[in-house]
């Protein structure tokens, strides 16, 4: 299928949004945006900025870039494609184009970055481009356990909910905080407290949630290791598939700074 | 830690970011109070989200936090107290404020119902420790992908940066002080860069001198990642990617810290 690459305008704006939503849907980590941060992207005279267009004029992707006219230095700051379509394939019209204007407005470098979109470990070696490790770091810390662990009530039930030929009750600990779910054949609903015994339970600490939130640790490795605690009353095999539901094996990707 | 000293802690009131600018550019590079104050009216950072720390009425260290929500699975965004801009003059580092300061601003953060916070650092700044200790835990590392078209172009930048950083940095003032040298680069497939320090000043010479202090040769690659510290020196050298073909130990140390602009201990 063809794709016809034009500059972004205005008027782009909430389907830039729209897209950027869709594809950071199927990532952890990710900023939530607003159609001002797309204006402002727009705005700005030296950001370069590409949509890509099916055969229906629909946008299906965008690059954006921006060009430090001081140090004469160009940075792939996003490339966002449709997830219905193939990332490659899509994205690499937007590099081009994005690289002739680098080149016409004599850029001494180009840089892409990522924290981390693995599309770009394919696509940028194969254009030239030399690749290098980091040091630089995202951190994060749990403030208040109970209420985090509160606030993930949505993603862990949504997660259950989906654990077919499982019912009961799971509680999910981090330091001396628990949350309760129990999951009927109606659907997923917190509880407040029990004192009956649960159907699974996980114990962890604060720094083993993190990596579990953002995807870069493997529940079922830490659990051979011994960095979360596991009891159920069913098999062990219907465990470790619960296990790996709650906790699956997400994708970090981020492109907001601060 | 060194003996404590007394300081107070207040939110940015309009016209700190003079002194505020002044540390930025110590610790992160040039930074003008204009382009601080337009960082925090995009961002949507307000006074009570800056923390300072001040001793003896003097602003000598800052927390800032900018709000954000992060995606945390199955499309639920959660609010983040997004840290940022850490830092502390040189002369009062190793004192605990910027620890306190980050506590404060974590602690208020909890009281204000926000759950968690993040934040984007190096690690291989000394910062990084104080961050594990406070609770904040690493998620994930950068990959860059880079490509030069012009690099003598960008090694001149470089220089005229360093002069730049160097303006902000007393530390750095006082390590080169009295130190005279000059480096020539040799980078395959680039060419022979060069750079002397004199009379307080980063100097690129469009010809390489004939005798110079500090001289080494290697490849653009191995040389951008000694840069970036992702590529230790010591490892370069021994495992044959870069020699050294002249410069004493004590000056091609020096090199390194200029390379990476590190100057603490």
């Amino acid at each position: 299928m063809g794709f016809k690459v034009r500059a972004a305008s205005r008027q782009d704006v909430e389907k830039m949004l729209q897209l950027y939503n869709s594809f950071t849907a199927h990532f952890v980590g990710s900023a939530a945006r607003t159609p001002k941060s797309f204006t402002r992207m727009l705005r700005k005279k030296d950001n370069i900025n590409y949509v890509a267009l099916d055969s229906q004029d629909r946008i299906v992707g965008y690059v954006h870039a921006t060009l430090e006219k001081r140090n004469r230095t160009g940075e792939f700051r996003e490339i966002i494609i449709d997830p219905r379509h193939d990332f490659e394939q899509l994205a690499n019209p937007l590099i081009e184009q994005v690289n002739a204007d680098f080149k016409r407005k004599n850029a001494a470098a180009i840089i892409a970055a990522s924290l981390r979109n693995p599309a770009y470990e394919k696509i940028f070696p194969r254009l030239g481009f030399m690749e290098s490790e980091s040091m630089g770091v995202f951190m994060y810390a749990i403030l208040d356990s109970q209420k985090l662990l509160d606030e993930l009530q949505p993603v862990f039930a949504a997660r259950l909910r989906g654990a077919e030929g499982w019912n009961g009750v799971a509680q999910i600990q981090c330091d001396e905080y628990s949350l309760f779910l129990e999951k009927t054949a109606a659907g997923v609903q917190q509880i407040v407290w029990t004192n009956q015994p649960v159907d699974f339970k996980v114990g962890l600490s604060r720094t083993v949630l993190v990596k579990f939130i953002f995807g870069v640790a493997d529940a079922l490795e830490c659990c051979k290791k011994g960095q979360l605690k596991m009891e159920m009353k069913a098999s062990e095999a219907k465990a470790v598939k619960l296990l790996e539901r709650l906790f699956p094996k997400n994708q970090f990707l981020t492109m907001d700074y601060w | 830690m060194e003996k404590s000293i007394r300081y107070t802690i207040r939110n940015y009131v309009k016209g700190d970011e003079v002194a505020l600018s002044s540390i930025f550019s110590e610790c992160f590079g040039p930074t003008t109070p204009r382009r601080l104050k337009e960082w925090y009216r995009t961002q949507g950072v307000r006074p009570e989200d800056v923390f300072v720390g001040i001793v003896d009425g003097k602003l000598v260290s800052c927390v800032e936090q900018v709000p954000k929500q992060l995606h945390h699975g199955e499309g639920v965004y959660l609010r983040t107290a997004g840290i940022s801009g850490v830092c502390t003059d040189s002369d009062y580092r190793c004192k605990g404020i910027v620890s306190n300061l980050m506590k404060t601003a974590l602690e208020k953060n909890r009281q204000n119902g926000l759950s968690n916070a993040s934040l984007y650092t190096g690690l291989d700044l000394s910062a990084h420790r104080i961050y594990e200790r406070l609770g904040f835990v690493d998620v994930m590392t950068w990959r860059m992908f880079m490509k030069y078209l012009d690099y003598p172009y960008l090694f001149g930048i470089w220089v005229r940066y360093l002069n730049k950083s160097l303006k902000g940095s007393k530390i750095a003032a006082r390590r080169l002080k009295g130190w005279e040298k000059s480096v020539a680069i040799r980078l395959k497939d680039v060419g022979v860069l060069s750079f002397r320090f004199s009379k307080k000043r980063f100097e690129r010479l469009v010809k390489p001198p004939k005798r110079a202090d500090i001289e080494f040769s290697t490849d653009l690659e191995t040389y951008v990642k000694i840069r970036r510290n992702v590529v230790q020196w010591e490892d370069a050298v021994t495992s044959g990617k870069l020699t050294v073909t002249k410069g004493v130990a004590p000056d091609v140390e020096m090199f390194k810290r200029i390379l990476h602009w590190k100057w603490d201990e």
